[in-house]
């Protein structure tokens, strides 16, 4: 039979030559059952080819343009293409888990972070106008900051047109009567314009007011929560009587959850949260105590008057400070300080969030290039399919829609596991640092940080899913055909490496910067407080005099206690600042005023708390009874105020204590002690004076109690003896000083800890990317690797080869990520203790630990490869 | 996947099912018309061969023929699983429609 002739050629010219052939064929065979109008019929028919090929065409073209115009067929298509997506998604679960699981950890962590940032950062304080608050220090030598005196907090109150009012406060600590146990409570002693000053309005009553003072009548103000809880919301409680140790206050109002300075802000001791604010009561002095420039124990803040700059207010206590050193000897070295009050219940872990926040856009970022590899690469799977469709006539628009839908889907799984991630993470942060954080009781995940978060991860879900798919859709045709065996994923190879180089580089930045703070944190560990901080307790007992020589002495002789003894407070507080003089010591004017922590003690107290006597001795009961007491200084104090010779046998004066308690107020120096960080092991130790609890006959007390053995037991033992010695109190707070202790390492923990989480992050990411890569890389040569092996190459060349393939990226991507990380960890410098920012250990050990995440991601794949028999894999080649 | 069939892709498609593994349409033209009574136009199957191709019903490859034939190779076609699914969902459709239609039954 001939093929077709020069007539069948011309009728059928439009179509593809091949298939001429095979029409003509059937139309000739089909026309032999046609009988004797074979011959007809066969023209006819073929004259009907190109008709009915122009009207298909036709009906193709308006169903497309049907198509672009209306979007698909309206929500059926939606539905189909939903089902299409969903199944897609099903039929390959390692890029799906993947996708899900890099997004929706990412998002998660990113929401908790920013929702804290938010949270503590971000959000404005719940006063009034925040950025008109001040609050003011004292300002000595070495700029070292001090709390104002009740005399200086009178100058600053007596500045006029600067300050629309000013308020000073100082803590509290009270017994609460209720019923079964006495609770104990922290507050505030309060001036009558507090919180005015702050700008709180009372949730119910009112605030105090000028009069309050002047009536002498015990008025309190309680917190929020103490309403809640104590006192069961009470609706009826204003004009009401409560009982604070012992005596009766009148509750004039209750003022809302929110920020209230503490006295403490001074050293960070205590965090700005409102659940260290039960009960505000009046500050009250008698005009002595207010004359007091010597005694640095006020809190002080201040709200500037309306169009007044913070500038004005500077010059105005530049002023002030020059009137007072010229006619005050004891501030002749100081000077008034004013500092942004939003700033001081933040500032101290701006540089810490602000990092967190950095090393969660890294991590989010990391996973932002492995999610858009991960589609980039699924895409680059489907070539084939989408481009077959494509040239069969499947509009592109649709392609890309079904594509984008999926990882629209992959999206919205992600985020919806992100929010129960966020959760779930703020959770754990908070068990890390309960209250360490200022405000961070009041953060929730919601709102702004949420949705941002999320957004952000839909957007790279959805345009990087979709990205790919609209390229592939514009470029296809016939280079589909031309795809050789090893021509595939040369693309995806190089994109992949990049990838992995990127990843390594972000990686080695968030590690080295969670070693360096690792390494700080253990360092911080290793410092020697100056005491022992094991098998020591903290109770809170305020009681004085007789009974609280009998409960100690009863302490003493419980099983298991090694030594008790009583003190104002335990070793990790800052008590207060005092002045005082050294007898028979000639000063000049010029010579900065003698100032030292005072911590009043009692007997046995250095044995207790585990300090080291290190000249002289530990004053026993005997000496505490001498007319004249003896005090205890610490080494930095001999150091300072006796550079030339011993301080034993020197008499101190410490006129506090003669004008306040009217004691004598002089102290022979009995022994030099170790210097004790009170602040923590961040900050080195002050000069410190110890004197006898006797001669500061205050209120509160603190029984220091060594003891091995049953806790429980302990406490048990010790709140029996201290109900039955004095009724009227209880134990108050009883913490171990270990805990104490970590309280203060609690900062660094959370930075060190979050760091590292998100580091760990970013390595699994990495090492996610790199299996990606090698795995293509792998997969790509499996017909390569097949033939070496079968010629008789040794296994390990081979395997060093496929390696090397994922090493190279990601050696250069370390190298970035080290001169990255050399630059950045300069500015977390006053987060990091005894490590410096160059810190050779923390910059091996990061890239150290990418490149051994990446290699052992690289190695399965590897040996998957070698472990195919090579005559397998070359017969199923086709 | 909720593809809808045409009455005579249906009829192809069912014909090519009857007819077994790579078919072309000369085959499918007797078929159906042997089937049907009523005469096919080989255009028409040709024409819809390469619609449901397109639409990934149906696939098609080149195989080399006797050289009787003129010794080209020829283009067939075989029912893909989509097409096989789309049939089963419109027999299930139509059964189900029909069910209950008594005054249709056939007598």
């Amino acid at each position: 039979m001939s093929g077709p002739g020069r007539l069948e050629r011309l009728l059928l010219s439009g179509l593809d030559p091949d298939d001429v052939a095979d029409i003509v064929r059937d139309v000739r065979e089909l026309a032999r059952d046609r009988g004797r109008l074979r011959r007809v019929w066969y023209w006819a028919e073929l004259v009907k080819y190109p008709a009915r090929l122009r009207a298909e065409r036709l009906r193709e073209w308006r169903r497309e343009r049907h198509r672009h115009r209306t979007g698909g067929d309206g929500m059926d298509v939606l539905w189909r293409d939903v089902r299409w997506a969903l199944r897609a998604l099903a039929r390959n679960p390692g890029f799906t888990t993947a996708a899900v699981g890099v997004l929706a950890v990412s998002m998660g962590a990113g929401a908790a972070v920013f929702g804290i940032v938010e949270g503590v950062l971000l959000r404005p304080l719940p006063i009034a106008a925040p950025e008109r608050v001040v609050s003011f220090w004292l300002e000595g030598a070495e700029a070292r900051r001090a709390r104002m005196t009740p005399g200086n907090f009178v100058d600053l109150a007596n500045v006029d047109g600067v300050f629309e009012s000013v308020a000073a406060f100082g803590a509290r600590t009270a017994s609460f009567a209720q019923e079964g146990n006495p609770a104990f409570l922290r507050g505030s002693a309060v001036t009558p314009d507090y919180f005015r000053t702050l700008g709180v309005a009372p949730l119910r009553g009112r605030t105090f007011r000028a009069d309050d003072a002047d009536a002498g009548r015990p008025v309190v103000i309680l917190s929020h929560h103490v309403w809640q809880q104590m006192l069961g919301a009470d609706p009826d409680i204003i004009g009401r009587s409560v009982t604070l140790d012992g005596a009766s206050f009148e509750v004039l109002g209750i003022a809302p959850p929110g920020v209230y300075p503490t006295e403490a802000t001074v050293s960070a001791e205590l965090p700005f949260t409102s659940a260290n604010q039960d009960f505000f009561v009046l500050l009250r002095y008698g005009p002595q105590g207010w004359a007091n420039r010597r005694s640095h124990v006020l809190g002080a803040i201040g709200r500037l008057a309306p169009g007044v700059e913070p500038d004005d207010a500077h010059a105005r206590l530049a002023a002030l400070t020059a009137e007072l050193q010229a006619i005050e000897p004891l501030n002749r070295n100081e000077r008034f300080l004013m500092t942004s009050f939003t700033e001081e219940v933040v500032g101290d872990v701006r540089l810490a969030l602000v990092t967190l926040l950095a090393n969660v856009g890294l991590v989010l970022l990391i996973a932002v290039v492995n999610v858009a590899a991960l589609f980039a690469l699924r895409a680059e799977d489907r070539r084939p399919e989408l481009a077959v469709r494509t040239a069969l006539g499947a509009p592109r628009a649709r392609l890309v829609r079904q594509v984008a839908l999926e990882s629209t889907l992959v999206a919205i799984v992600s985020a919806t596991l992100a929010i129960v991630i966020a959760h779930l993470a703020l959770r754990a942060i908070h068990s890390l640092v309960p209250y360490q954080i200022p405000r961070l009781d009041t953060v929730t995940i919601g709102g702004a940080p949420l949705a941002l978060t999320l957004a952000t991860g839909f957007a790279v879900a959805v345009v990087f899913g979709a990205l790919p798919a609209a390229r592939i859709g514009r470029g296809v045709g016939g280079s589909e055909r031309s795809r050789s065996r090893d021509g595939v994923g040369t693309r995806e190879r190089r994109l992949q490496a990049t990838v992995v180089a990127f990843q390594a580089a972000l990686s080695v930045v968030v590690l080295v910067g969670a070693a360096l703070l690792t390494r700080s944190y253990a360092e911080l560990r290793s410092v020697d407080a100056g005491f022992d901080a094991h098998d020591a307790w903290v109770m809170s007992i305020p009681t004085r005099g007789e009974a609280l020589q009998e409960i100690t002495r009863e302490v003493r002789a419980l099983p298991g206690v090694e030594a008790a003894a009583v003190a104002y407070d335990h070793p990790l507080q800052r008590n207060w600042g005092d002045g005082f003089r050294i007898v028979g010591q000639a000063r000049s004017d010029t010579d900065p005023p003698t100032s030292a922590s005072l911590r009043p003690f009692g007997p046995g107290y250095f044995e207790t708390v585990g300090i080291d006597v290190v000249v002289g001795r530990a004053p026993d009961e005997v000496d505490m009874a001498e007319e004249i007491g003896p005090a205890v200084v610490n080494e930095t104090f001999a150091r300072t105020f006796f550079p030339e010779g011993s301080p034993l046998g020197r008499v101190i004066e410490v006129p506090t204590a003669q004008r306040i308690w009217g004691s004598d107020g002089r102290f022979t120096i009995v022994g030099v002690v170790a210097d004790v960080r009170f602040l923590g092991p961040r900050q080195p130790a002050g000069p410190a004076l110890y004197v006898p609890l006797s001669h500061f006959p205050t209120s509160a007390s603190t029984l220091l109690v060594r003891a091995s053995g049953d806790d429980a037991a302990l406490l048990a033992a010790v709140r029996e003896i201290v109900s039955r010695v004095d009724p009227t109190v209880g134990v108050q707070e009883a913490r171990p000083l270990g805990d104490i202790l970590d309280d203060l390492l609690a900062r660094p923990r959370f930075n060190m800890f979050l760091l590292a989480a998100f580091g760990t992050i970013g390595l699994a990411l990495c090492a996610l990317g790199t299996y990606g890569l090698v795995s293509r890389v792998v997969s790509t040569r499996t017909h390569e690797i097949a033939v070496r092996l079968a010629l008789g190459a040794r296994a390990p060349k081979v395997a060093g080869g496929v390696l090397a393939s994922a090493a190279r990226p990601m050696l250069a991507g370390m190298v970035v990520g080290l001169l990255v990380a050399g630059g950045l960890a300069r500015t977390i410098e006053s987060l990091l203790f005894g490590v410096s920012h160059g810190d050779v250990l923390s910059f091996v050990a990061g890239p150290l630990l990418v490149l051994v995440a990446g290699l052992l991601a690289a190695t399965w794949p590897t040996l998957r490869a070698l472990a195919v028999d090579p005559a397998v894999t070359l017969r199923a080649e086709p | 996947m909720g593809e809808v069939l045409g009455g005579f892709e249906h009829r192809v498609l069912l014909a090519m099912m009857r007819l077994g593994s790579s078919s072309y349409s000369v085959p499918i033209v007797r078929e159906l018309e042997s089937r049907t009574g009523r005469s096919v136009s080989p255009s028409a199957v040709y024409v819809t061969l390469r619609r449901l191709e397109r639409r990934g019903l149906l696939t098609s490859r080149m195989v080399p023929v006797a050289s009787g034939e003129g010794g080209r190779p020829r283009r067939v076609f075989d029912v893909s699983p989509e097409a096989i699914e789309v049939l089963r969902e419109a027999r299930r459709d139509f059964d189900r429609l029909w069910a209950g239609v008594d005054a249709l039954d056939t007598p």
